[in-house]
């Protein structure tokens, strides 16, 4: 049984419950740093070891946290990793923070990372809410990965910035701009929704 | 100890606070070093580009000492100094932060939108083989400012490169500063004639006489209006014009060391 609801906290924000798709958090990030999949796939491994640490933290010292504090301790946690995180892309990938420049300290804003602490990590143990961090991250990770494929393939015919679209493609420049996110965001819930119908709400 | 009370509280956030506060410190105080060889490495790449040097990643370093030198200039006169009289910063140690804070003119028309001051020194790069002369530039565009290198051969009256670092411009419109194909117009373009700067940015589809104008972005006018502007800020007398009308810039550098 344990073992089994370990999995389901792990995957079931990959699709059933998809943080994105399903709850519409943190698309602000997704509409901003999609336009390469290198730089989304730096975010999403940022986003993942934020979320995870931070729900496992808030977790491991939910009994302590006086309730009328509770949201700044939990900012405060969320803040430190996120500064962490940071520093270590800074040091690390310099390049893919250069690129994801304030987004990176934006996901102490992202709605998933707070709601995934006030909302599971204040009422599970810690290796539950670790993996439960996990598996939003990955959640995220999936529609960010799946929009930045198509921005970049797009709109400058590339993958990974190797060419993979013929020379003659020409580069469509409304795929590099926010609102074309917003129409692939859409499009994605459009299709999950007509696949699963027991994820739309009740007009 | 009661969950709620004052005092639990007050232990929470107090031990809360001193734990993330160790934590965040620690990560900065121990990656500063790599992080500052990351952003040493990222400008000698950019100048290598604006040289067209080809490289490698692991090149970068070696071809760099090879070929370029650093010169610290002091803007209000045109000549060299080893270090600057206010805060004693040398090549070495120079931080354009700190020259605007201690060592900075104030500026009447301030064109390049600068904020109104400039520094009055500034590191310029030399490459001796090519005979180039390689200044920092910035400036506003629309939404950030630009951050870039402008390359020039022949004593400095012809650009022979120009890249721009850092900019918040919007992708795929004024963001384009960045795109190779338009960099690849400014090479060959004149830019002092008589001590006059007289190349020009001309909006997209305006170019009449190709020696002196660079073609704009399409869809960017601000942004390319900014271009236009700094580049004459910094080619002009208030920028690096004292320094760029000097003769034997790379001869006498090399003669000093």
């Amino acid at each position: 049984m344990a073992s089994n609801k370990a999995k389901d906290v792990l995957f079931d924000p990959v699709l059933k419950d998809n943080p994105i798709t399903v709850q519409v958090l943190g698309v602000c990030s997704a509409l901003a740093v999609t336009t390469k999949l290198d730089t989304s796939l730096t975010m999403c491994i940022a986003v993942i070891v934020v979320v995870a640490f931070s729900s496992a933290a808030v977790s491991l010292i939910r009994n302590h946290i006086p309730s009328s504090i509770r949201i700044i301790v939990q900012m405060t946690i969320i803040a430190s990793l996120v500064i962490i995180v940071d520093q270590f892309l800074k040091a690390y990938a310099y390049d893919a923070s250069k690129q994801l420049s304030v987004f990176v300290g934006l996901i102490i804003t992202n709605c998933i990372v707070m709601g995934r602490a006030e909302g599971f990590a204040m009422k599970n143990n810690p290796w539950d809410s670790f993996l439960d961090g996990i598996g939003n991250g990955l959640g995220y990770s999936c529609i960010l990965l799946i929009v930045a494929f198509f921005r970049e393939l797009l709109g400058s015919g590339t993958l990974f910035g190797l060419q993979v679209m013929p020379d003659m493609y020409p580069a469509n420049g409304l795929m590099l701009l926010s609102p074309s996110a917003f129409f692939l965001i859409a499009i994605i819930i459009w299709i999950v929704r007509t696949l699963r119908p027991q994820q739309m709400e009740e007009a | 100890m009661n969950r709620e009370s004052i005092k639990n509280t007050l232990v929470v956030s107090g031990l809360l606070c001193i734990i993330c506060s160790v934590l965040v410190s620690a990560a900065a105080v121990s990656l500063k070093q790599k992080q500052i060889l990351n952003k040493e490495l990222d400008q000698k790449k950019k100048i290598l580009q604006v040289c067209q040097i080809a490289f490698t990643p692991d090149s970068i370093d070696a071809l760099f000492s090879d070929n370029i030198q650093r010169r610290l200039v002091d803007l209000r006169t045109g000549e060299y100094v080893a270090e600057t009289e206010n805060g004693n910063l040398t090549v070495d140690t120079y931080s354009l932060k700190k020259v605007l804070q201690t060592d900075a003119t104030d500026l009447e028309i301030d064109p390049a939108g600068l904020g109104g001051k400039r520094e009055n020194h500034a590191v310029v790069f030399l490459y001796a083989k090519e005979n180039q002369v390689i200044i920092p530039i910035r400036g506003r565009g629309l939404w950030s400012t630009l951050f870039g290198y402008v390359a020039l051969a022949e004593d400095a009256s012809t650009v022979s490169g120009i890249t721009f670092f850092e900019h918040g411009e919007t992708p795929g419109l004024g963001g384009e500063v960045d795109n190779p194909d338009w960099k690849a117009q400014w090479p060959g373009k004149a830019a002092i004639e008589d001590g006059q700067v007289v190349i020009e940015v001309k909006k997209q589809g305006q170019v009449t006489d190709s020696r002196h104008q660079v073609d704009g972005m399409a869809g960017a006018t601000i942004t390319t209006q900014g271009v236009h502007r700094l580049v004459r800020f910094w080619l002009g007398e208030q920028g690096f014009g004292k320094y760029l009308a000097r003769p034997n810039k790379i001869q006498s550098s090399t003669q000093k060391q």
